[in-house]
């Protein structure tokens, strides 16, 4: 897909349906955990845990990526069956795009960029109409990382509840009713005759 | 028992779907001792696995398909005046509601509203509109009011009622649940109002406020519409009238039982309904009866996909009615910020108290006046309620600076600490008759096709430009009020996009076979034990939202189907 064709897509599958993704940059990261099962290569995370980091630093009491485990919860989306393939390559092909950005301005690779040249790529990316786009799904998948349940592993501590001093519904979610399970359900054999079935 | 076990049995009735259109024939025939089975689309979750997680509410497709397995069709005119129909896998625009036992009740806000005896004649009342289908209803307000305070006691149903301009008559006085707890806000709605000269009255809800049963009362989530309940509160189909169907032992549920093909062998009969099973494998059911309740738009598509030698173009559809005339129980929305430092610290703390509800609506201008010519024409309903709670969303709408830029880094984490602690946003919907126009219908898209291989519904979306006349009448009179009551960055807006979620007509009914699908005991009149009792039957939707009026009409209609078999 090329980068103009990629907008239109972007704009309609992806705004309108509100389909998640997320990310930021600082200089001094708190460590990123690495998920066992990693989708993207070391490079391809270079680039987006850079992007993730300035979209949504750690600040004064304001929890960073590090803390809401984005990246993790970026994998699992990238993994999730459930998530339409068109919208994981999406963002994986945003990746290559700004790498190739990175050649075209500079001559170089993204991870050979100095901090201040990786920044000025960022600025004129979100210039861009894809850019933006782009980056605004991955602002969706920080605000899922910010404000999900922890029983997803974001959110970690409720840090990103803390910060906004906002109250989760009651249940929350548990192992018994996690989305996997829920998903699990509407492919189940059953045929129900009896009240002591449910 | 298997699927193949049942494939044997001769039930009395097969309902297809068990929302509100489903339940009420699903509980009356178990009740009376008839074999009733239900094939549902969807699996069954119980009350344990609702929970306020907002990745499974509104995040994923849980509740509803994925739309790669399962697109439809919508086509929407351009500005140029041409129609252009896309596939909403790729656009997004979700049509599909709740797909599990119970269906979208289970996730339904459940304001409810009753229709108004001038709502089952607006033809007569109200006169033609050009370009509009408008019909009379072939029954009148008081055929319903039975069935709609037979609601209010098996749904659950929670008010109080006040004297009003046009209020219904009722053969109760009161609602058998007492209100629902209310924010303060409701209060400067009430005075706002009165400074205003408007009489605003308490919204009726499908949620209980004292236990019943074994359902208990409403606790408060602050997660109700788009979420399952954890109480039993909410009149679900699935727990008010589906559980209690199961205790007769004369029910039989099927859930993830997707119906792709109703058989008839003889011109006016229904023989069969054909299933695929979760693995895929084509079953059948056989039975006397046959109920369709998939909700409006899956109804269109599974009679317009059962054509046979009798039938070519669709169950029913020799006349083309099939489909046609959908609608939607639309208008516009719009809302303003409170904010806290507006009032004193007691009063905003009584504003952000999460969980009790705002429940205000305005029925005042349900008639109004043509400014042109003096005439009486049709208005509608304001309601009132909080911005949903959900999070997610919430900071999602925040992403975006006054000039369309995507906000990022600090400034995008201050406006959402201060849209998360400084304000809270009322919002207003409002309800006009949608009316039923050529342009608004179901049919079946030729070459997207769903999983199965089988040809997916196109919903054509377009809406008569009265509507949106209307919708500005109301949102300039709810902006007002909004003002009135100190609120800020107030917005409205009136459109013709239909709310997907709130869809009756296709299948409508009426006295004349050839402008109506079903006859006035929505049965089809071309056969003879085929019936429809969602929100398809519906020629005009009134100004309020549907799914009382669904539930009352399915209870009607269960009764007819009941006189018919002791006869
Ligand atoms: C978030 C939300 C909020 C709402 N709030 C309100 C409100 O405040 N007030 C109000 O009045 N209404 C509200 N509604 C609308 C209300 O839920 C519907 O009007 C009502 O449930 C419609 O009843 P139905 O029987 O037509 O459809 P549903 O209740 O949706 O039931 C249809 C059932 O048919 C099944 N089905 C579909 N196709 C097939 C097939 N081929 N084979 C087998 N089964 C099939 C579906 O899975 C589903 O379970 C809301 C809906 C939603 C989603
Ligand atoms: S407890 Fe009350 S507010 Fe919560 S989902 Fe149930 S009915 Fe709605």
């Amino acid at each position: 897909m090329k980068r103009r064709n990629f907008i239109k897509t972007l704009i309609s599958v992806g705004i309108l349906s509100q389909i998640p993704l997320g990310l930021s940059c600082s200089r001094d990261n708190k460590a990123i955990i690495i998920p066992k099962n990693e989708v993207l290569k070391p490079s391809q995370r270079n680039v987006v845990l850079f992007f993730l980091n300035k979209l949504f630093p750690e600040n004064n009491g304001v929890p960073g990526i590090a803390e809401l485990n984005t990246y993790q919860h970026l994998n699992n989306y990238l993994q999730d069956a459930n998530v339409d393939i068109d919208d994981k390559n999406y963002l994986i092909k945003g990746i290559s795009w700004i790498e190739e950005s990175a050649n075209e301005t500079f001559q170089k690779e993204f991870k050979d960029l100095n901090y201040e040249q990786k920044q000025e790529l960022f600025k004129q990316i979100l210039k861009e109409d894809w850019g933006e786009s782009w980056a605004s799904r991955l602002l969706t998948l920080i605000f899922e990382s910010l404000l999900l349940d922890p029983l997803y592993d974001v959110n970690l501590q409720q840090s990103g509840w803390n910060w906004l001093h906002h109250i989760p519904g009651n249940p929350e979610p548990d192992e018994q009713n996690h989305y996997k399970k829920l998903l699990a359900a509407k492919t189940k054999p059953e045929i129900i005759t009896q009240i002591s079935q449910l | 028992m298997n699927y193949k076990d049942l494939s044997k049995i001769e039930f009395d009735i097969c309902v297809i779907g068990s929302g509100a259109g489903a339940g009420p024939v699903i509980y009356e025939l178990s009740k009376a001792g008839y074999k009733v089975v239900v094939l549902e689309k969807g699996p069954w979750f119980r009350t344990k696995d609702f929970s306020k997680d907002e990745l499974v509410a509104t995040r994923r497709s849980v509740y509803t398909p994925n739309l790669k397995d399962e697109p439809q069709v919508i086509e929407q005119e351009d500005v140029m005046g041409n129609w252009k129909a896309q596939s909403n896998y790729e656009t997004g625009n979700d049509f599909w509601n709740g797909n599990c036992v119970g269906g979208s009740s289970n996730f339904m806000s459940g304001y409810f509203s009753r229709l108004k005896p001038k709502d089952f004649k607006l033809l007569s009342a109200y006169g033609k509109i050009e370009g509009a289908n408008i019909s009379d209803w072939p029954i009148a307000y008081e055929d319903l009011e039975p069935y709609y305070t037979k609601v209010e006691h098996l749904i659950g149903v929670s008010g109080k009622v006040v004297k009003h301009k046009f209020l219904e008559p009722r053969s109760t006085p009161d609602f058998p649940y007492p209100p629902l707890k209310e924010n303060y806000v409701s209060q400067l709605i009430d005075k706002a109002a009165s400074d205003l000269n408007l009489q605003t009255i308490p919204l009726p809800r499908a949620i209980i406020s004292q236990n019943k049963g074994d359902r208990n009362a409403c606790y408060y989530s602050n997660y109700c519409g788009s979420y399952g309940c954890s109480s039993d509160a909410k009149g679900s189909s699935r727990v008010s009238l589906i559980r209690e169907a199961l205790k007769t032992g004369n029910c039989t549920v099927v859930p993830n039982a997707k119906v792709f093909y109703l058989e008839a062998d003889a011109p006016d009969k229904v023989s069969k309904a054909f299933y695929y099973t979760p693995e895929g494998a084509k079953e059948f059911i056989r039975a006397k009866i046959f109920v369709v309740a998939a909700q409006a738009v899956e109804t269109s598509r599974l009679l317009l996909m059962s054509k046979n030698k009798f039938f070519p173009n669709g169950l029913a559809n020799n006349n083309g009615q099939v489909g046609k005339n959908l609608i939607f129980s639309a208008g516009g929305v719009g809302g303003g910020d409170l904010f806290y430092k507006d009032f004193s610290e007691k009063i905003a703390k009584k504003l952000a108290e999460p969980g009790v509800f705002v429940n205000r609506t305005l029925q005042e201008f349900y008639e109004l006046q043509d400014p042109k010519s003096g005439k009486k024409m049709k208005g509608g309903t304001i309601d009132f309620l909080w911005e949903h709670a959900n999070p997610v969303s919430k900071a999602i709408r925040q992403k975006w600076d006054e000039n369309g830029n995507l906000l990022y880094g600090t400034r995008l984490q201050n406006k959402l600490y201060r849209y998360f602690n400084d304000l809270r946003k009322l919002k207003f919907e409002i309800f006009v008759d949608w009316l039923p126009t050529d342009n608004c219908y179901v049919s079946l898209d030729d070459k997207v096709k769903d999983k199965w291989g089988d040809p997916v519904a196109k919903i054509r979306i377009g809406h008569h430009p009265h509507d949106i006349k209307i919708g500005n009448i109301l949102a300039e009179k709810a902006e007002m009020l909004m003002k009135k009551l100190g609120a800020k960055n107030i917005y409205s807006g009136v459109s013709g996009y239909p709310p997907s979620n709130l869809q009756a007509g296709g299948c409508r009914f009426g006295n004349d076979p050839a402008t109506s699908v079903l006859d006035k005991n929505c049965k089809a009149h071309e056969l003879e034990n085929l019936y429809v009792t969602d929100g398809s039957f519906m020629p005009t939707g009134g100004s309020v939202t549907y799914t009382w009026t669904i539930y009352a009409n399915s209870f009607r209609v269960a009764d007819k189907i009941l006189e018919r078999l002791k006869r």
